[in-house]
């Protein structure tokens, strides 16, 4: 995954949300999708709500006090995330 | 008028000239058949479904006919046709009456999209309403019909419709579809309901259909509201168990046992989303049929628990 | 002019007559119009003109399940057209869409109410293998055809053999003329190209110009001897000309660019025939200025009959004698206008077994998957 790629919503007007606890449900109406995603899944995508985002900003956002393993863990899940969603359609490079 | 109150001539008749016009649940279906065995099924197991009094519009407008060609003496077969369309390749003639369920249930899945239509099963106690999405072999066919002897209503073993404006479910008493085992369990079970003979050989197994009871199709005008949905599987000697499932998994495999979730759009999202909300979700596992009634009969409907939003 | 059945063309030449017809009469036109792919289209007439609770209960619950459908259908090839401009962006190759793609991109009437099938666009010869590859990559496939389809298509036709994606299903045509390189008329792709108009708020999106994209419709309509959407396509040819007809300058420009394009013919039946069939407001002068690119008598009494019949709806409550004979003979027609003779008969011939082959590969399970 390059660094610095920025990445943003595709449709950002379209997206519905459903939450039950710790379950996020998305409809992505430019796509017509239905997807399931964990809190932090749904956290990281809602972070792209306003204006884009590139992995290493959004790591540092929800890092918190993590320590390195942590925020390189978290790095990898995101970077894998972006990568899953960029995929479906639902962002894209900005 | 009902279907009992033609003779069976007289039905025949009318099925190979201008046809008949069933009301099914909501829907007016003209057929038209010159096939005895669909004359015969029809008035088998629609004997207590009304014949429409309006014959200017119907809904949908099928024929089963026997295509034409050498075909037609060596090996018999039957062609569904909706108005000009012929959606299905041809079955062997025998497999004449299921082809007309089979089709009517593609009509529906494929036209009614004032419902978002759900491959399950749904049974209603004081029109509150348990959705049974199940693949084939879950035990669905059997535990519904515990269900109906112990003074639940079958709204439609095959196709649910929640209706997209109201989030109601509405009644689509047709007959239900038996296949393999779950035949024989039936005939043992609920010997006065009448049944077709068995069709071997079809692609979903030996199937026979099964009729209804008299009240499931006399109350088919009355809605119900969703209060659970219910993943049921019949499993050997094991225990009864009703165990709450996540309702953010639930609603995706409900979403993907609807026929037509995703050409609605966010309106099926949001219909789909509101009767999850609604209802207690659940896993249930049994092997014994008694236990199974008793537990249903003891539910409660849940408080719905609304969801959150972004 | 319309058979004695017929409730879907009288409705589409005067749409106040929605508002007389009984339930009889509605179990009709929505068959019909569900058959013509015109039903969507029925609901939105009658929501813009208000009368849309006026109509039965049981046929306007068809009238907006439909609807639906058709509000989905948009919603893919929106999406679709996001998809390919995506993978063609780094050619930097224009996406000049063609036919229902470009009127949804545009937001032109014959957009209202539509149901998709494939999407069409127009690339130079040159770039053909570059965009090719490049959608390849994104996703794409191409059909399985034998080598004498490919050859079909890439030798004489204007276009690819159809792509298809993979994931979605959607299936893209793309073009380098409009018509093929062996078909009678001529009409020159760069002068299409060199008029095309950008689609506002989709970089790197194009249509063809007004009078180009009618002349498109109408030589797709009156040359390509696709008739099975014939009345739908002489809707959409209706609704172009209304939309672009406010603007004097397009009826003033048009026979002169057909002539241009060596489209004249094609044009003169489609102004022909939607005046004949749907009241479209042709001004008399621009009539008169197309029939100098008309058949001769004998031919235009021939084609006449011909088309009279295939721009009827399909349905089977609106056919009369010989219909099918008429589809018949003009699709004959539009190969012989496409291809020479000596290869027509083998292509026809192979055709039509492969087409007996398709009806023996539907579906023989009754098993709904709607996608």
């Amino acid at each position: 995954m390059a660094t610095g790629v920025a990445w943003r919503l595709t449709a950002p007007t379209e997206l519905q949300w459903v939450q039950w606890g710790d379950e996020w449900v998305l409809y992505h109406g430019a796509t017509g999708d239905t997807h399931l995603l964990e809190p932090l899944a749904a956290e990281a995508l809602q972070a792209l709500r306003d204006a884009p985002v590139t992995t290493e900003g959004l790591v540092a956002a929800l890092a918190g006090d993590a320590d390195e393993e942590g925020r390189r863990q978290l790095s990898t899940y995101i970077g894998s995330l972006f990568e899953t969603l960029s995929r479906l359609g639902v962002i894209e490079r900005a | 008028m009902k279907v009992s109150e033609l003779a069976a001539d007289d039905l025949d008749a009318r099925l190979r000239g201008r046809g008949v016009y069933l009301r099914t649940g909501p829907f007016v279906c003209h057929v038209c058949s010159p096939i005895a065995s669909v004359a015969n099924g029809i008035h088998l197991l629609y004997a207590n479904h009304a014949l429409s009094t309006d014959t200017a519009f119907a809904d949908f407008h099928v024929r089963l006919t026997r295509p034409t060609g050498l075909r037609r003496w060596l090996r018999p077969q039957v062609l569904f046709h909706m108005d000009d369309r012929t959606p299905f390749k041809p079955l062997p003639l025998g497999q004449a009456f299921p082809m007309l369920e089979w089709g009517l249930n593609w009509c529906v899945a494929n036209h009614a999209h004032q419902y978002l239509v759900v491959h399950a099963a749904v049974v209603a106690k004081d029109d509150r309403a348990m959705i049974m999405p199940a693949p084939p072999g879950s035990g669905k066919s059997t535990l519904c019909a515990g269900l109906v002897a112990r003074g639940w209503r079958l709204l439609s073993d095959e196709l649910t419709l929640i209706s997209v404006d109201d989030g109601q479910i509405t009644p689509l008493p047709r007959p239900v579809s038996l296949k393999n085992d779950s035949i024989a369990v039936m005939r043992a079970f609920a010997p006065h309901l009448a049944m077709t003979d068995e069709c071997h050989d079809t692609v979903k197994g030996t199937v026979a259909h099964m009729g209804l009871p008299r009240d499931s199709v006399t109350r088919g005008d009355t809605p119900a509201q969703p209060a659970w949905i219910v993943f049921p599987r019949y499993k050997p000697g094991s225990d009864t168990s009703l165990v709450p499932r996540k309702k953010g998994a639930t609603l995706l495999e409900v979403a993907r046992n609807g026929f037509n979730y995703s050409i609605l759009g966010a309106r099926g999202f949001n219909c789909l989303a509101d009767t999850v909300a609604r209802c207690g979700c659940y896993d249930f596992t049994y092997s014994r049929l008694a236990e199974a009634t008793d537990l249903f009969n003891a539910l409660e409907p849940t408080v719905a628990s609304p969801a959150g939003g972004a | 002019m319309t058979a004695p059945l017929d409730q879907l063309t009288p409705v589409l030449r005067q749409p106040e007559r929605l508002a007389a017809l009984g339930h009889a009469e509605w179990d009709l036109l929505v068959r019909q119009a569900r058959s013509a792919d015109l039903l969507p289209r029925l609901c939105i007439l009658l929501a813009e003109q208000d009368r849309l609770d006026a109509v039965p209960e049981r046929p306007r619950t068809h009238l907006l399940a439909t609807k639906v459908v058709a509000e989905k259908h948009a919603q893919q090839v929106r999406w679709e057209i996001h998809r390919i401009r995506h993978a063609i962006a780094p050619t930097g190759v224009p996406l000049l869409l063609l036919k229902g793609a470009a009127y949804l991109a545009a937001g032109l009437p014959p957009a209202r109410g539509r149901l998709f099938t494939d999407i069409d666009f127009l690339v130079p010869k040159e770039e053909l293998s570059t965009v090719e590859r490049m959608l390849l990559a994104h996703g794409w496939v191409a059909s399985h055809l034998d080598a004498y389809d490919q050859h079909y298509y890439r030798q004489w036709m204007h276009e690819l053999p159809p792509l298809w994606h993979l994931h979605r299903h959607s299936v893209l045509d793309v073009h380098h003329t409009i018509l093929p390189e062996t078909a009678r008329l001529h009409p020159d792709p760069d002068k299409l190209r060199a008029a095309a108009r950008p689609v506002p708020g989709m970089d790197g999106v194009q249509v063809l110009a007004p009078i180009d994209m009618v002349l498109h419709s109408a030589t797709h309509l009156f040359h390509d001897g696709e008739f099975n959407h014939g009345l739908r396509d002489l809707v959409d040819l209706d609704d172009l000309m209304r939309h672009f007809g406010v603007d004097e300058c397009f009826w003033r420009h048009l026979v002169r660019r057909a002539k241009e394009l060596d489209l004249r013919r094609p044009l003169y039946y489609a102004l022909c025939y939607t005046r004949k069939i749907l009241g479209t407001p042709v001004p008399e002068a621009v009539m008169a200025a197309a029939e100098a690119g008309g058949p001769s008598p004998f031919a235009g009494t021939v084609m006449d009959a011909l088309l009279r019949r295939a721009l009827a709806p399909e349905h089977p409550t609106c056919v009369e004698r010989f219909t099918g004979v008429a589809r018949w003979l003009l699709y004959v027609r539009s190969h012989y206008l496409r291809m020479p003779l000596h290869l027509l008969v083998p292509h026809l011939v192979r055709k039509s077994l492969k087409k007996r082959e398709a009806l023996a590969a539907r579906p023989t399970r009754p098993v709904v998957n709607e996608k």
